[in-house]
């Protein structure tokens, strides 16, 4: 009587388990980097919006400064959001009846707010203020990407724990002069003074900004 | 005119939810033994407080990227900055007597009240009364609009319903018909209550307070 198993079974046998070993080590790879991947916070992906707004026309294009729009971003966490009527002021003299601006002028007339899809987003338990980053000389473009270029406004950062904590541990050289904030094209050169020198000017303390109370209150 | 949402639940609420719970179980094996033992309810929620906090309210929020919607006003109400509280001033009416208080309000929301310091009544104080007033704001039993049997009704449902009481009114001379209300010190209401027995003449007018100034009264005198 022959043997039930040939001598290559051994060698098959090991091979299943090692895959088996492998599968595992890899899914749970999968399922720990998921979530953080670029991919899982819709990094670069422009959601689709009630109009296509184009910040690269509005901004780029005819010069309005963010704070036209974003109203708040100075004096509060919440950078704020243009009402219809901002729009309007142009749009019911300009491009009056273009059909991509429907949207827009059904707002006014039925006093009905749009809805943009949020792009930016930090979950609830997560503290966060724009005015403090405005003051201290953290520009627009650290957190949003080169706004002013966006045809279709995407998400350019991942913001999550990881992104704050990097400049958190050492904003020094992400600090830019007063005049830069709104400059989204704005990088650092040699006319740009030592981050030494910014940190001081702008009185950012030698506190811990990497404790979790900043950010989780 | 929309039917306004409970604006929250308590634990105790969420515990009556099948679905909710069903998630519980899943993540907590033995939860529901533990419910269904001959043990009161309050002691075991005390004891279930921090697992129902975690199940239900979230670190759910760990995984991939949030999302949400940004909604701007039409026209931006002047004064009202988005993500900043404000204040406005208010009078509240205990037994009676209105104070001036101040409340402040997140973008519309009130939550903390404050006595005035500008009106003599209050100095900038309040009565925990006042206080608790914030609850009254989301109180889902709050009147919200014109109701009958818990239905939205019009106006001019509210008219005809007024003009048949007054001419039931009329015919009884308001006999078996009574008024209830709080204490009030408002002459303008005083004098309607008086126009309205001098109309009808069998017309009752009774008013109650939970915690009324009676006692205040009665030892101010035995002093
Ligand atoms: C003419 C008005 C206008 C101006 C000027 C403007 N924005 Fe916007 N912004 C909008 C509108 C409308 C949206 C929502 C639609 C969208 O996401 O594109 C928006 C969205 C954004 C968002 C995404 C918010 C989110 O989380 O969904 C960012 C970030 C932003 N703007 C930054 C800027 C910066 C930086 C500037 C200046 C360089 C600027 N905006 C100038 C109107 C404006
Ligand atoms: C300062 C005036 C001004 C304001 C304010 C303004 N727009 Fe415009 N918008 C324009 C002009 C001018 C054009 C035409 C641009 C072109 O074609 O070169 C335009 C074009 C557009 C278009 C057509 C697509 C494109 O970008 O070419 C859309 C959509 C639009 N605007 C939406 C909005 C919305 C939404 C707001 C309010 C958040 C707004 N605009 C505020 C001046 C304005
Ligand atoms: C330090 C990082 C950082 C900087 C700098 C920053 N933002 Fe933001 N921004 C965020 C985050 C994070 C959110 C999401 C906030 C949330 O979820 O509540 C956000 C949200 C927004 C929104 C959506 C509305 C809101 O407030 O939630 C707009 C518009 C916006 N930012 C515009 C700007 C403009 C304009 C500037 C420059 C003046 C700017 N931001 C600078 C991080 C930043
Ligand atoms: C490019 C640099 C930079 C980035 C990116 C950044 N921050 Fe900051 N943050 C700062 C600086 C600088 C300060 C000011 C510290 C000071 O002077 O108190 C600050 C302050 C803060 C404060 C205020 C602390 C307080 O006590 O008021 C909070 C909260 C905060 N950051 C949260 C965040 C979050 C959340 C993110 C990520 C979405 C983030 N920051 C990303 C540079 C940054
Ligand atoms: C500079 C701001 C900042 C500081 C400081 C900070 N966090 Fe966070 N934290 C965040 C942000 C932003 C997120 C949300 C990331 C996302 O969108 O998933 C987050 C998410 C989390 C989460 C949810 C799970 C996850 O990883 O996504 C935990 C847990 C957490 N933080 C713990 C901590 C602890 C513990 C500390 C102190 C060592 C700390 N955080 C300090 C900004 C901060």
């Amino acid at each position: 009587m022959g043997s039930v198993f040939r001598p290559a079974a051994n060698f098959w046998a090991s091979l299943t388990l090692l895959m088996l070993a492998l599968a595992a080590v890899a899914f749970s790879l999968v399922v720990w980097l998921w979530p953080h991947s670029d991919y899982a916070r819709r990094v670069n992906s422009a959601p689709a919006q009630p109009v296509p707004f184009s910040h690269q026309h509005h901004v780029s294009g005819l010069g309005i400064d963010c704070r036209y729009c974003h109203a708040s971003v100075e004096v509060s966490s919440n950078a704020g959001m243009p009402p219809t009527y901002a729009c309007m002021t142009c749009h019911s003299q300009i491009w009056t009846d273009a059909a991509l601006l429907a949207p827009v002028r059904d707002s006014l007339k039925d006093d009905r707010p749009l809805v943009w899809r949020r792009i930016a987003d930090v979950p609830d338990y997560v503290y966060f203020d724009h005015s403090i980053h405005i003051a201290k000389g953290v520009g627009c473009s650290s957190c949003h990407g080169d706004v002013a270029s966006m045809a279709l406004t995407y998400k350019a950062m991942s913001l999550t724990m990881q992104f704050c904590l990097d400049c958190h541990r050492n904003p020094g050289p992400r600090l830019r002069p007063k005049d830069k904030i709104y400059n989204t094209r704005w990088t650092r050169d040699a006319t740009t003074p030592a981050p030494e020198l910014l940190l001081a000017e702008y009185g950012v303390p030698q506190r811990n900004l990497t404790d979790c109370s900043i950010c989780h209150r | 005119m929309p039917q306004v949402k409970a604006q929250w639940r308590s634990l105790e609420e969420l515990a009556q939810d099948s679905q909710f719970l069903l998630r519980v179980e899943q993540e907590f094996p033995g939860l529901a033994a533990a419910l269904s033992a001959p043990r009161d309810r309050r002691e075991t929620l005390t004891l279930m407080a921090a697992a129902l906090a975690l199940a239900g309210a979230g670190l759910e929020g760990c995984d991939g990227a949030p999302e949400g919607h940004l909604i701007p006003a039409v026209r931006q109400p002047p004064g009202i900055v988005p993500g900043m509280s404000d204040y406005y001033s208010n009078a509240h009416v205990e037994g009676g007597y209105a104070a001036g208080t101040v409340v402040k309000h997140f973008m519309g929301r009130p939550i903390k009240v404050e006595g005035n310091p500008f009106h003599p009544a209050s100095l900038g104080a309040t009565s925990p009364i006042a206080q608790a007033e914030l609850l009254n704001f989301y109180d889902p039993r709050r009147s919200w609009g014109v109701t009958r049997a818990k239905l939205p009704r019009s106006r001019a449902a509210l008219e005809q319903a007024l003009a048949e009481q007054r001419a039931q009114l009329a015919a009884t001379g308001g006999a078996g018909f009574a008024i209830l209300t709080g204490a009030s010190t408002s002459p303008t209401l005083a004098a309607q209550l008086e126009a309205l027995r001098k109309a009808y003449s069998q017309i009752r007018w009774l008013h109650w307070e939970p915690i009324g100034r009676e006692n205040v009264k009665k030892g101010l005198e035995s002093v």
